[in-house]
Parts: structure tokens; C-alpha cells; sequence
């Protein structure tokens, strides 16, 4: 499957991805309306670890066995097995944060959902459920050191 | 004339769907035929305090939609005539309930636990007294605590819900019964709630913040007897001689796994069912997975099962793998204990060992620090075990230090005092961890060669 890869070698630390991942997943596809007004807040999904003199963009890892998968109490988080992709399905996810307790990267956060907090991960920003779509972070990062590639596993 | 199946399932719920999964990535032709004396389609059975509380539905509990199973060809026999009675290993045959035979080629033990019952007086007597292991219990707790409701209104004055057992299970449920009555009262014999998987601070922590949002525990003190008044129970007398009214009872003592099939089939026990690596039982072509398994423990190497839903997951594929014949078959040494709960908002986290034996081995650090309270418990320079109250931010990355045993002091030491990140991880280890299937015609910069 096609992965994203972050090469800290080029990361500047400039936050743009988490930018782009937000505006991506808001209702407005606003920059101002969606870090502003926009409720439930929209949630990015790529994370810059950073501040300090390395940074890297960190995102799920759609992992062949994901912890996340396997600990999941509800049947919200699923790996498409066509595609690999790994994604909550928001109506099933109950917010327990057992995929927190098991995603080695960090790459699941618990947030206000529509009526409760929720698991957010990175869809790839499908269309759909379990479906790559073009990945926004990768698109807005002014350094490639994010890359959309095809790896070497599924 | 009796049912025939390749692969018998007894058990419809993590452990047995997880199999039912790795057999077919295996075997697409075999028949595969679940059984379960629950008469529902599987759901996720820890949801059943999220369903009482509203945060799930009856059409959202359910772990797989219903053309699943059609598309992968499994079977499904559920209800009270389908339990499975008696289990003849060397006959591959198991009688059900209803009084018919199942032929099997390969069967899988996967009936998780059954709730243990306390021996108090008076206890097993009473018609309003629930364990919260499985959906009909949820439901069942749900509708006395509706009328309890009702009829303290009515009597003006407070309706109470008692549960006995301040562990997973008992809390949950103090939680989701929390809304419908006026009061939860959590008792506990052992001098701390979650004794299992809190240690003696945290546990106060926790407690007062409960208190908070109105469910009072009482660890230390328990029901020497239960009241019963025409068939009901009506009132806790507690260890303390203090009598406690109450409108029903959530019995949450414990679990024990439900294995006396395979018991009496001739099965090897211990704390569970004592299986190899690739959990095969005792028993001639019967594998086990999940609760009624006797799992070694990764950190202090205790032998007991780990009655939780991510080991169940992991065991139903390891043995679903082996029972298909998979080429490159895995197996199963060892694992740790790894909870996440919450309550109204607070979240716990928990790995590995809490509360470590004072033999001089152990190293823990501990910190409160307004509503969170953190532990870390080291042993020759190993993380072995966490809790985390109120602090979940990227607690799968300590799991994954437990894991791996990653050794301390090759990760930055800031690490354990606030949210771990992966830059805390030496740049190898680092590349390694991230970079997993990169691609092999491109550098570390992301180049591809000669451009």
C-alpha cells in the first residue's frame, strides 16, 4: 500500500500539515472558520513533534496487525483488508481509549465528538471509510519531508 | 442426525471471531460453525455500560454487520439450545443443549468468563441482584434501575444502586447505572478500588474524583449478608454492622474462566486452560482463546489468564492460524496486562505490573499533579509497568517501550515526565520504528538514487 513517510531531515517544524490536516477534516474547508468557529472543532490528525532541535510530522503508520485494531472494544476501528487503510468509524467508536493504550507511534488522540469524545486518526483523507484519498498533509508540506509513496508491505 | 462441521466455534465474541478470521485468510473452503448460548450477533461486550449510558446503541454495538458472516461463509447456532453441553474430544463430537450433536473436525474453546458469585447470605436468593458481564445483564440492571427510579420517586426518597466489587467491571457499571438512580454506593473488600490495576495513591485519586461526580466507594468494606425481603434484596448488611437500604444489587466480585467444559472433557487447568504456543489445550484437536486461557506473564512470569479484549483478540488469531494449518503459523509466549477506561472524563491507563513486589528489585516514581497521577515501575533498566490517570496523551508508546523492553536509557529521560514523543526514541531506533516497508529504492532524505 501507498504509505506516508516523514523525513525529519527536511521537517522545519512549521506546523503546516497539521494546518492542512485540520481544514481538510472541517465541514468548511476554511482555514479561519475551521481553527476559529467551527463546532464540534474539526481535529488534525498529524501531529508535529517538535520544539527542540529535531521535529517530525507523526501520523498513523497503518500498521498489517494494528494494536489499534486489535484492541478495539467496539468494532469502530478497522483495517480494510483490500486497501490497509486503518480508520474509526466515528458512529461505532465509544471513546474507551484502548487504541491509545496500544498505538505504539502516538497517532491516536481522544476529542469531542458530535456527543461524545471520540478516537481521530489519520484516513489518508479518503472519501469514505478504509479508502485512500490524496493525503493533504503531504500536499502542504513546503520541504517534501513528507512523501506519499508506495512501500514495501501491505 | 448430527451437525457437521470443519471448524466448531464455541464461543461468539472476541476470541471466537478473531479465529473465525484467521482460519479463512487460511482456509476459504472449510465449514466454520459458530455456537453461543447468547442469542445475539457479536458485539463488543465491554460496551454494555457505554450502551446504558447512551454513548452506543442497540444497532451500533454490533462488531461485524450481519453480511459478514454471509460473505465469509460462518455459521452461526445461537441461543440457550445451542450451548454446548458436553465436549467428547476423541469422538469429535459436542452435544448441545437443545439435544443435538455437532460433528467437528477442529474446535475452538472461546467461551470467555463467567461472573464468579460471592459466598454472601442472601446473595444468590435474590431476584434483583445482576452480574454486568453480558448484554441481557446490562439490560437487566438497566430496567431495575428505571423502576427503582420510578418507585423512590413515588416514596420520596433517594434511589440507591449497591455494587459489590470496585473492579472494571463493578465501576463501569456504577457508572452507566449512575444516571438513571440517585445513588451509586461501590463496595469493595480489598482496601483500594481497581485493586488489580491501581496502586494504593492512585486508587485514592481516583476515588475522590468519583465521589466527585457521585458514585461513592467504600473500599475496605463489603456485604457480610444481603437482606432479602419477599425474594428481594432490600438492604446490604456491611462488614462495618452498618445496614445499607438498597433498591438492587450489581454483583461485580470477579471472573473465572469458562472452562468446565473442557474440564471435564479431561482438559489440563491451572488458572485456565494450560495450552501450548500455539494454544492448543490438552484435549486432541481443541484449541483454546481469550479468558479461559492460562496466560505466562511477560514481566513476572505468573501463569493466570488475562481476562481482557486485546489478549482475546490476539489469541483467537494465533490459534485461528494454527487450527487452519497456516504456513507461517504464529505463536503465542507470553503478554502483559494493558487496560484503558474511563469514567464520565476521566481516563486511566494502565500497562504491566502496578504494584511491584518490595524485594529491591523494583524502582517506581510516582506524580500527582492536579487531577493526574502518574507511575512508572522500572526493573534492571526496563520499564515494566505504568499508570496513567488523567494523562492518556500517546500512553501506547510506554506500551510499546514495555513491548519491546526498550532499555531506559537509551530514550531521552523527559520521556516519563510529560506526554512521550517519538523524537525521545535514539534516531536508529527511530528511523526503525517509523519507517517500517519504506521504500527501498529511496535514501533516507527521500530520494530516489541518481536524481
Amino acid at each position: 500500500m501507498k504509505r506516508i513517510y516523514a523525513l525529519e531531515e527536511w521537517c522545519i517544524d512549521c506546523k503546516r500539515c497539521e494546518v492542512a490536516c485540520k481544514v481538510f477534516h472541517s465541514k468548511s474547508k476554511d482555514p479561519v472558520k475551521a481553527f476559529l468557529y467551527e463546532q464540534p472543532k474539526p481535529r488534525n490528525r498529524v501531529r508535529v513533534e517538535g520544539n527542540r532541535t529535531l521535529s517530525i510530522a507523526i501520523n498513523c503508520r497503518h500498521c498489517p496487525t494494528a494494536k489499534c485494531v486489535e484492541g478495539c472494544i467496539s468494532g469502530a476501528m478497522t483495517r480494510n483488508p483490500e486497501t490497509g487503510v486503518v480508520t474509526s468509524n466515528p458512529e461505532k467508536c465509544v471513546g474507551c481509549r484502548t487504541c491509545v493504550s496500544m498505538c505504539p507511534f502516538g497517532a491516536v488522540t481522544i476529542e469531542e465528538g458530535p456527543t461524545h469524545p471520540i478516537a481521530f486518526k489519520c484516513d489518508l483523507c479518503g472519501d469514505e471509510l478504509g479508502v485512500p484519498g490524496s493525503p493533504s498533509c503531504v500536499a502542504a508540506c513546503p520541504n517534501r519531508a513528507l512523501i506519499y509513496v508506495e512501500s514495501e508491505g501491505n | 442426525m448430527a451437525i457437521t462441521t470443519d471448524y466448531l466455534i464455541i464461543g461468539n465474541s472476541a476470541a471466537g471471531l478473531s479465529a473465525a478470521e484467521a482460519i479463512r485468510k487460511t482456509d476459504c473452503e472449510g465449514s466454520v460453525l459458530i455456537v453461543s448460548r447468547e442469542p445475539y450477533s457479536a458485539y463488543g461486550r465491554p460496551l454494555i455500560s457505554y450502551l446504558l449510558e447512551g454513548k452506543t446503541t442497540l444497532d451500533e454495538i454490533w462488531l461485524k454487520p450481519e453480511e459478514y458472516y454471509e460473505e465469509n461463509r460462518l455459521q452461526r447456532m445461537l441461543g440457550p439450545d445451542f450451548e454446548v453441553v458436553q465436549l467428547l474430544p476423541e469422538e469429535h463430537r459436542a452435544l448441545l443443549a437443545g439435544g443435538e450433536a455437532v460433528e467437528y473436525g477442529r474446535c475452538l474453546l472461546a467461551a470467555g468468563s463467567v461472573p464468579f458469585v460471592p459466598p454472601i447470605e442472601g446473595l444468590a436468593e435474590a431476584s434483583n441482584v445482576f452480574p454486568f458481564l453480558t448484554l441481557d445483564h446490562a439490560l437487566a440492571a438497566q430496567e431495575a434501575a428505571r423502576e427503582a427510579a420510578a418507585l423512590a420517586a413515588v416514596e420520596g426518597r433517594p434511589s440507591r444502586c449497591v455494587v459489590i466489587g470496585a473492579g472494571l467491571i463493578g465501576l463501569k457499571a456504577a457508572e452507566a447505572l449512575c444516571g438513571y438512580v440517585d445513588e451509586v454506593v461501590v463496595l469493595e473488600m480489598a482496601p483500594r478500588i481497581l485493586p488489580a490495576v491501581l496502586d494504593q495513591e492512585g486508587a485514592d485519586v481516583l476515588r475522590q474524583q468519583l465521589a466527585q461526580r457521585g458514585i461513592t466507594c467504600l473500599p475496605g468494606i463489603t456485604a457480610q449478608k444481603v437482606v432479602v425481603e419477599e425474594g428481594c434484596a432490600t438492604a446490604c448488611l456491611l462488614t462495618t454492622d452498618e445496614l445499607l437500604p438498597c433498591d438492587f444489587i450489581v454483583a461485580a466480585v470477579g471472573v473465572r474462566p469458562n472452562s468446565a467444559l473442557a474440564v471435564d472433557a479431561g482438559a489440563v487447568q491451572g488458572r485456565g486452560l494450560v495450552c501450548d504456543s500455539q494454544l492448543r489445550t490438552s484435549l486432541p484437536d481443541v484449541w483454546a482463546a481469550g479468558d479461559l486461557v492460562q496466560v505466562t506473564d511477560a514481566i513476572d512470569g505468573s501463569k493466570r489468564p488475562l481476562a481482557l479484549w486485546p489478549v482475546a483478540m490476539a489469541q483467537g488469531a494465533v490459534a485461528g492460524a494454527s487450527m487452519a494449518g497456516a504456513a507461517e503459523a504464529p505463536s503465542y509466549e507470553s503478554a502483559f496486562a494493558v487496560n484503558a477506561v474511563d469514567f464520565f472524563d476521566i481516563s486511566l491507563l494502565t500497562a504491566g505490573c502496578i504494584n511491584p513486589p518490595e524485594d529491591g528489585s523494583f524502582t517506581a516514581v510516582t506524580e500527582v499533579d492536579g487531577d493526574s497521577y502518574v507511575k512508572f515501575v522500572f526493573r534492571d533498566g526496563l520499564l515494566v509497568g505504568y499508570i496513567l490517570l488523567n494523562r492518556p496523551a500517546c500512553g501506547g508508546i510506554y506500551t510499546a517501550i514495555i513491548e519491546n523492553a526498550i532499555p531506559v536509557d537509551q530514550l531521552d529521560p523527559a520521556i516519563f515526565s510529560a506526554a512521550p514523543e517519538n523524537l525521545d526514541f535514539p534516531p536508529a531506533l527511530r528511523w526503525a520504528r517509523l519507517h517500517k516497508f519504506y521504500p527501498a529504492d529511496r535514501d533516507r532524505r527521500g530520494w530516489k538514487e541518481g536524481c
